[in-house]
């Protein structure tokens, strides 16, 4: 996964999720998906550590959509400066609490 | 007086002036010819020679005169002449004087080409007197000066006029050509010089001026008659583009000004009410205005006023505002119109200020509207005409301010809705208090009100309607009510009620009524349907009279219905009308409303016989004691089958002090497990039909206030439905437009929705998430800021 141009390894991400799915289910347990960034996106993304660090302690999101997932990687790569996020953009609710939480836990 | 005698010269010469005034200015010469004959016609203007014919017919022609030029020294004595006459002028002594003469003087010198000469003779000439003049005038004490300033300036106007009549050929001629300072002007200048800026003149003129100002200010009076003609002189003296005006007066006045106010208006301030200050900043205002018009030159009153507003009100505008027991506060709580009036004719003058009163009183409004809100919550909403009447009381008041205090200013208006828009939609405490509100007056308080009356209490409710933005709240509440009214039978009016209704459709539109005008449809099918039904004589069974009412699901509020085991005799009752309705209308399900119902129970009792009007639980319960006398709290629950919580609450019910058809085992106001439970053989009351209240559950509060945190949330199905409306809408919108962009859908969904309520950007992309995992929405493959539509 590291060698692989960014077009490639999009779709490649995608995959992986599908691929975690268990059966009909649409979503993935959070634990799961904590367990699945850093060995996909490892350190594609200078967010992985600390999203999974708040997934796994936040209270309300217990199971992960396929777009959130995707939303994550596109937040990994697009978004640089966490003082322009805002969460009255598109992003979905589980990247707006994250960065709320990365900015009331001092991490920046 | 010296003016009309030698102001003038002798009678002839003046009209002999008057002929020169209306020639034409600077290229013509106004006279025909350098030899003027003693006496000439005014129409003789053409100085071309003509050709004559003599009696013997022989041409003649007029030729000029011989060219005589002057020397200087035949200059000099004409000079002299000028010189002495000048003298005369100004001793006041000219009416010996030839003005013809004099003009014929100046105007050979001229044509001569002595203008030169003339010309700084003339200025020596007046140096000279000027000088004389400052001298006099400068020796004079400080309460002459003005004066004899005053007087000598008319004087030399009036001789510098006379000057420049006699000089006028020069003026038009080798003045012009050789680009000097004409006559007048030259005189003016130096007058300026030698007597305005006289050093022992210049600073005490400045001085006695602003003294004289500030004198007047401290009520002294002041001859502004005096001060307009030297305050005219200095604007007049400044003609080689100097403002003297400016530099002598007007600048230093306008710095002292501004110091006077600004101490006058801190000290005042500090010592005194609002209203008080205000009052004394009008009269200095209009002290000034006057000062204005008598004495000051027009180009000043602007920057006056620019700084009597900004040290009178602008700097104290806030003070005014917030101060204590006189201020805004006090001001608007008392009704003080006049004195509002009065800061808002003031504050006019400075749109900051002006802005500030608006804020002021958004505030105060703002403040009342959220007292009356914790008001009515800590009274337990027990009177809900408190509230709203309160509230139509602010709204009039200060409709009425607005109108009075502050002319109708539409800003301020403006300001007054928005004010109590914020307040009533703080949370959804104002619109479960209008609905109770309304829920009061259709219930009872419109009983025997005539129809207008009536309407104008319904107004009421609309009125306050209007501010509120989040209006499914209200309609949950009324919908609620509504539906109790109408099972029960308890509506005030028919007439009434379909008229609130046709007021809310009229504010919100026909989707906000609709379901509720079905509930009327209902009720009124039902009660065709039970006629029906009684008619086929199926309505009695085994001596029970049942009365049904058919509700049509959709429209009545929801309510999940809870279990419960009917009495025998009644259970074939409710299969009859089943099975009679469903031959009916088939295809449909009815499900019984047990919760709802009500039933009159006859009972024996020791004393005497009574009927009992109680609810279907309440029956349930009774029922069994046709079999026992005592029951346990466990055999009750067995045989009744009602959830726990509202078992309780209706044997509460029957075992009330004021109502104890039940005997309770235990003491105390709980039931405790093992709680038995008695037919009182002895119970006993005033009326025949009795009916049984049932035990308040708080109903609403509980489930819609935060322990502790105090804070209104939401009554469940509002929730529910804004999900679904909010859903609805966004399908709705991206089925059109098939793709879209985040903000411009949100922004869409908010305007579809904004007549009923308010949606939170956080919840509509909530509902958006949902969407993209149920797979009506995807994100756009390109920009993932956007949505498509997935058919």
């Amino acid at each position: 996964p590291d060698s692989m141009n960014f077009h490639d390894f999009k779709a490649f991400y995608k995959f992986v999720f599908q691929f975690s799915r268990e059966g009909s289910m649409k979503t993935i347990e959070k634990e799961i998906v904590a367990a699945l960034l850093p060995m996909v996106i490892g350190p594609r993304s200078q967010h992985t550590e600390l999203f999974v660090e708040f997934l796994l302690q936040s209270s309300g999101n217990d199971r992960v959509t396929f777009d959130q997932w995707n939303s994550f990687l596109e937040f990994s790569t697009s978004v640089h400066d966490l003082d322009e996020y805002s969460d009255e953009g598109a992003w979905p609710i589980l990247l707006d609490e994250y960065v709320e939480w990365y900015k009331s836990n001092g991490k920046c | 007086l010296f003016e009309k005698k030698s102001d003038t010269f002798r009678r002839f010469d003046r009209a002999a002036r008057v002929i020169i005034h209306r020639a034409p200015h600077r290229n013509t010469s106004p006279l025909p010819s350098p030899n003027i004959p003693k006496f000439w016609r005014a129409s003789n203007r053409n100085p071309a020679p003509r050709k004559m014919t003599t009696e013997k017919g022989k041409k003649q022609m007029i030729k000029p005169k011989a060219w005589n030029p002057l020397d200087s020294v035949a200059a000099q004595n004409l000079w002299k002449k000028l010189s002495t006459a000048i003298d005369e002028i100004h001793n006041k002594n000219a009416s010996e004087l030839s003005y013809e003469e004099l003009y014929r003087t100046a105007y050979n010198l001229v044509l001569h080409k002595h203008g030169e000469l003339l010309y700084s003779n003339v200025r020596d000439s007046l140096k000279k007197h000027m000088v004389k003049l400052a001298a006099m005038v400068s020796a004079c004490p400080d309460d002459r000066l003005l004066e004899a300033i005053s007087q000598e300036w008319k004087d030399h106007q009036i001789a510098l006029v006379m000057i420049r009549d006699v000089l006028m050929y020069m003026d038009r001629n080798y003045v012009w050509q050789h680009g000097q300072m004409r006559v007048y002007d030259l005189g003016l200048q130096i007058f300026k010089d030698t007597v305005v800026y006289h050093e022992k003149v210049r600073g005490r003129l400045r001085g006695l001026l602003l003294r004289g100002v500030a004198e007047e200010r401290e009520g002294r009076l002041l001859d502004q008659d005096l001060m307009r003609s030297i305050l005219s002189m200095l604007d007049m003296v400044g003609v080689d583009a100097s403002n003297v005006y400016e530099e002598e007066f007007e600048t230093p006045f306008l710095a002292e000004t501004k110091t006077f106010y600004q101490n006058e208006s801190q000290q005042f301030i500090s010592e005194n009410t609002c209203p008080d200050y205000m009052k004394k900043v009008e009269a200095r205002l209009y002290e000034e205005s006057l000062r204005g018009a008598h004495y000051l030159h027009p180009s000043t009153v602007p920057k006056l006023n620019f700084i009597l507003e900004t040290e009178l009100i602008e700097n104290h505008s806030k003070t005014l505002i917030e101060m204590e027991n006189s201020g805004c506060e006090h001001m608007f709580k008392e009704d003080k119109h006049n004195d509002l009036l009065r800061m808002y004719k003031l504050f006019s003058k400075v749109p900051k200020a002006l802005e500030e009163l608006r804020d002021a009183m958004g505030e105060f409004i703002k403040k009342s509207g959220k007292d009356l809100v914790a008001q009515q919550e800590a009274s337990g909403n027990k009177e809900p005409n408190t509230f709203v009447q309160g509230l139509l009381n602010l709204r009039e008041k200060f409709a009425v301010i607005c109108k009075k205090a502050f002319l109708g200013d539409s800003k301020a208006q403006k300001k007054v809705v928005g004010a109590f828009e914020e307040f009533v939609n703080v949370d959804g405490r104002s619109a479960r208090y209008l609905a109770h509100f309304a829920d009061d007056l259709l219930r009872s308080g419109l009983r025997g009100m005539g129809e207008e009356e009536a309407d104008s209490q319904l107004e009421k409710i609309i009125l306050i309607f209007r501010y509120l933005q989040d209006k499914d709240v209200f309609e949950n509440y009324y919908k609620i009510q509504l539906s109790k009214r109408l099972l029960s039978g308890r509506s005030a009016s028919d007439e009434c009620e379909r008229s609130m209704i046709a007021k809310l459709k009229g504010e919100c539109g026909y989707q906000f009524t609709s379901k509720l005008e079905g509930m009327f449809t209902d009720i009124k099918m039902s009660r065709d349907a039970m006629d029906q039904y009684r008619k086929a004589g199926r309505s009695k069974i085994h001596g029970i009279e049942m009365e049904v009412n058919v509700l049509t699901a959709g429209y009545w509020p929801t309510q999940t219905v809870l279990p419960c085991v009917l009495p025998d005799p009644l259970g074939s009752c409710c299969s009859a009308f089943e099975g009679h309705y469903l031959d009916k209308h088939t295809g449909r399900k009815i499900a019984w409303q047990t919760h709802m119902g009500t039933a009159d129970l006859k009972a024996d009792f020791e004393g005497r016989k009574h009927e009992l009007n109680v609810t279907t639980y309440q029956m349930c319960i009774l029922m069994l004691y046709n079999g026992a006398d005592v029951l346990s709290l466990g055999q009750i629950r067995d045989a009744v089958t009602i959830p726990e919580q509202e078992l309780r609450r209706h044997l509460i019910s029957l075992c009330t002090p004021k109502h104890k058809i039940l005997k309770k085992a235990s003491k105390g106001k709980g039931i405790s497990e093992d709680d038995t439970f008695s037919f009182n053989a002895e119970y006993t009351s005033k009326l025949k039909r009795v009916k049984i209240p049932m035990v308040s559950a708080k109903e609403g509060t509980a489930a819609e206030l935060n322990d502790g945190e105090n804070k209104f949330a939401l009554p469940s199905n509002v929730e529910e439905d804004r999900r679904h409306l909010i859903e609805a809408s966004i399908v709705r919108i991206m089925k059109t437009r098939k793709l879209l962009g985040h903000n411009a859908l949100v922004a869409e969904v908010s305007r579809q929705l904004s007549s009923r309520f308010f949606p939170q950007p956080q919840l509509i992309k909530k509902r958006i998430e949902s969407l993209i995992e149920r797979e009506y929405l995807e994100r756009d493959e390109a920009d993932r800021r956007s949505y498509r539509y997935l058919a």
